[in-house]
């Protein structure tokens, strides 16, 4: 009987207990939603990052926060949700309260609008500041082929044969990778990586034969000499691979990249975003950061804009994008 | 790999890594010590502490629980015939009876020394085996992957406990809860009912926590709570060298038993310890006194499981297959904390890898320094009512499960699955087999339809391939000889 008893008092008590700490879960997650602009930060800011750790999205948004993190005296807390082109962790991002605390690094929001895949319209969401505008090369395991004339022609002799590698499913990778398929008629096949990690030991296992990537990521591999880079896409020659040539030379009108930028809620405090968008500049500007970018070939071309002027472009890259995934499809 | 060690004593040496360490040895003494949590339990409440430290903290403190949680196990299994810990199941066998004949004392000080034996014999095969198997790195690709994945699955034949078809049913429900979310490959929502949480699928915390964490305290919440035995002050002497004598040869067969079948992904420690306590009655010359208290029967399961569970991290860190209820947990925090164990994970964070032995070693050695002042703390912690402990793992659950990302959708999930494990476990599915399926799950799916798209969907991808072809028939085997030797039971038994 006493033993009864004592169950359902426990039973009780747990019950009691799970009903308080959800009530106050509750409470806190609907609390002051508006964040107070004059004393940002007072609290840690998380930054949703939709790939992997070690690709060139997580080191941008790790190395530009490190080093505002300092300026503003704030913590950023960074936060990988891997999938769909950064829909996945978009859309986690959204969910959280817009009082400025919830900031996302992106780097195919265009694509994926485009495609579809992402729901939340530039009325949604705002850009702060597009930072880098990157540079995609395709790139070989050293010694496979010698040229980007060779792997072509190769590819066109044998539909399907050559695997090419990039991260995401109908993000900009994978755009770029079917343009240039499209572009050049060399018929790949396409597979879609998990993260840079992965994409690039398979491509030094032989798993893959070609890889869309930028040479920021893989420059360790490139100066051992494991890969190799046999075509950029840009307009002119780089000054630190003279011997490799560019889609343009081809005649191929491939150029678009990677641009990396820091988003966030479109109703955040207008002051909290300009704050925001002011320190990303300052950050870029530190020798901290070119530093990082030199070494990592990001200045290959200007990646600033600032918000007001890279929300235009990207409405102007969505449509684009819509034409060509409607083409693609 | 001497630099690979130095590396990791330079991590291990940091004044904030020794203390994590010794506090996550604190806990996992009392957690394995405590009857209703496991260490599993533990690393799991713990998992979303975990998530706010760096990595090197993050692995020392949940490996060491998992260590130390696996040694105290012994103590509640000597004393009051209640394994705190699954592991510690076979120790009651000789641990209890040699406890009532007025030995407690001297059964605690074997299963001490055993454990801490045993636990730094299985770290030593970790640290040299894990490399070894590591470096076929750059061979795998994502039909091995895959193949991992479907061999990591088989392993619930050993999960699940002779009831082949309830593992079986577990492992397809724990698969089909990965499938919520947002398709990795395609973008294609599944399962959502349009819920917003539900597009980055379900959250594995949550997950876990129900199932294990939850379903234990409401299961624990039924049983009687009168075991709070009067714990007299006792003597334990770890270091009797009459008794050493004894058992070291036991001490050494079972150790090496112990890592060999901790190794082989999918077998835990708690295998290896009934295996090993079968055998060390099979080797005895006194077969008969096994059961009544005698030390070889403690020395045996206690060494083995130790040795075992550090074996059963070599699959995890090489290979990224779990062996265990508990590694299965270590390797979703993996996972959670962006690392994906495997054959990457050695070259990728050789630091990482190398603090985890090292710490490991240091705890199995420890342990040996620490048990004696815990057993007599312990006996005062043990007079905490159940009615007490329990809502305060409830909480802890609620708290850690709020905190991963901030979702009070994710409390209501741990709880619907707390009491869906309660269910499951009574109806005695095995919870380890759910876990293994919402764990494996994406990886094998994610891993199989790239595999697909390499070879332009032609599936024999997974067969030609040496690796990928061997793992996929070991997986066939693992599944089809417990059928055939039940098979052969029934047929024996008939005729």
């Amino acid at each position: 009987m006493t033993a009864k008893l004592k169950t359902r008092s426990f039973l009780m008590v747990v019950a009691t207990l799970v009903l308080l700490v959800t009530s106050a879960c509750a409470n806190s997650a609907g609390g002051s939603a508006n964040g107070d602009a004059e004393s940002y930060p007072d609290q840690e800011i998380q930054v949703y990052v939709g790939h992997g750790p070690g690709g060139g999205t997580d080191t941008f948004v790790r190395t530009i926060t490190d080093i505002m993190a300092d300026s503003m005296d704030a913590d950023f807390n960074i936060i990988n949700k891997e999938g769909g082109s950064g829909v996945i962790a978009m859309q986690t991002a959204m969910q959280e309260k817009s009082d400025g605390y919830t900031l996302v690094g992106d780097s195919a929001y265009a694509v994926t609008t485009a495609a579809g895949t992402n729901e939340y319209g530039l009325d949604e969401v705002k850009p702060i500041a597009r930072v880098q505008s990157d540079t995609y090369a395709l790139q070989v395991k050293n010694g496979s082929f010698e040229s980007i004339d060779e792997l072509v022609s190769y590819a066109k002799e044998n539909p399907g044969e050559v695997r090419l590698g990039a991260v995401g499913t109908m993000g900009i990778d994978e755009i770029t990778a079917r343009r240039f398929i499209k572009e050049t008629g060399a018929e790949m096949n396409y597979v879609p990586m998990e993260g840079a990690g992965q994409m690039h030991s398979d491509l030094l296992g032989g798993h893959i034969d070609v890889i869309l990537e930028e040479v920021g990521p893989t420059a360790s591999y490139i100066e051992e000499g494991e890969f190799q880079p046999l075509v950029f896409f840009a307009e002119e020659r780089l000054d630190d691979f003279p011997d490799v040539p560019t889609t343009i030379e081809n005649g191929w009108d491939l150029t678009d990249g990677v641009e990396r930028y820091l988003m966030i809620h479109a109703d955040a405090p207008q002051e909290i975003v300009d704050l925001l968008e002011e320190e990303a500049k300052k950050a870029m500007e530190t020798e901290k950061y070119q530093k990082y970018a030199a070494d990592a070939y990001l200045d290959l071309r200007d990646g600033w804009m600032g918000s007001e002027e890279f929300t235009e472009k990207l409405k102007q890259d969505i449509e684009k994008y819509e034409k060509i995934v409607e083409d693609i499809k | 790999m001497i630099e690979g060690i130095l590396l990791g004593l330079d991590n291990l040496l940091q004044p904030i890594h020794l203390l994590i360490l010794l506090v996550a040895m604190m806990i996992g003494l009392l957690g394995g010590a405590l009857p209703g949590i496991s260490g599993t339990m533990l690393v799991i409440i713990l998992l979303p502490v975990s998530y706010g430290l760096d990595t090197i903290s993050a692995f020392i403190l949940l490996t060491t629980i998992y260590a130390s949680s696996v040694f105290s196990g012994l103590i509640s299994a000597i004393l009051f015939r209640t394994p705190g810990t699954p592991e510690a199941v076979a120790t009651v066998l000789d641990g209890y009876p040699m406890a009532q004949k007025g030995k407690p004392g001297q059964a605690l000080g074997i299963g001490i020394l055993s454990s801490a034996t045993g636990g730094i014999i299985g770290t030593l095969f970790l640290i040299f085996l894990t490399p070894l198997l590591a470096a076929f790195a750059l061979k795998f690709s994502s039909p091995e992957y895959f193949a991992l994945a479907v061999l990591g699955l088989t392993v619930v034949v050993s999960l699940s406990g002779g009831d082949l078809i309830k593992g079986f049913i577990g492992v397809g429900l724990g698969l089909f809860v990965a499938t919520f979310g947002m398709d990795p490959l395609t973008g294609v929502e599944r399962f959502t009912f349009g819920r917003l949480e539900l597009i980055g699928g379900i959250d594995l915390i949550p997950v876990l926590i129900g199932l294990f964490a939850i379903s234990e305290v409401l299961r624990k919440s039924k049983e009687d709570h009168t075991i709070q035995q009067k714990m007299d002050k006792i003597k334990t002497k770890i270091f009797d060298r009459e008794i050493f004598k004894r058992i070291r040869v036991t001490i050494g067969r079972s150790s090496l038993l112990g890592v060999a079948i901790g190794i082989l992904p999918g077998v835990g420690a708690t295998t290896a310890a009934m295996v090993s306590y079968s055998e060390a009655t099979r080797w005895s010359k006194n077969p008969k006194e096994f059961g009544t208290g005698v030390p070889e029967g403690i020395a045996a399961p206690e060494s083995a499981n130790n040795a075992g569970a550090m074996g059963a991290m070599v699959p995890l860190l090489s290979l990224g297959i779990p062996g265990s209820a508990t590694t299965a947990v270590i390797l979703g925090a993996f996972v959670l904390h962006g690392l994906q164990p495997g054959p990457m994970l050695m070259s990728d964070s050789p630091d990482l890898v190398y603090t985890i032995f090292l710490s490991l070693l240091f705890v199995n050695v420890l342990i040996i320094l620490f048990s004696k002042p815990f057993i007599m703390a312990f006996s005062k912690i043990m007079k905490v009512p159940y009615s007490v402990l329990g809502p305060a793992i409830v909480i802890f659950c609620i708290i850690g499960t709020y905190a991963v990302r901030n979702s009070v959708f994710d409390i209501w999930i741990m709880l619907l699955f707390g009491v869906l494990g309660f269910y499951l476990d009574k109806m005695k599915f095995p919870l380890a087999a759910v876990i293994l399926g919402v764990v494996l799950g994406p990886i094998a799916e994610e891993e199989f339809r790239r595999g697909l798209q390499m070879a332009n969907g032609d599936l024999s991808i997974f067969f030609t391939r040496p690796i990928s072809a061997t793992l996929l028939g070991l997986a066939l085997l693992a599944l089809i000889l417990p059928l055939l030797n039940r098979f052969r039971k029934k047929t024996g038994a008939a005729s």
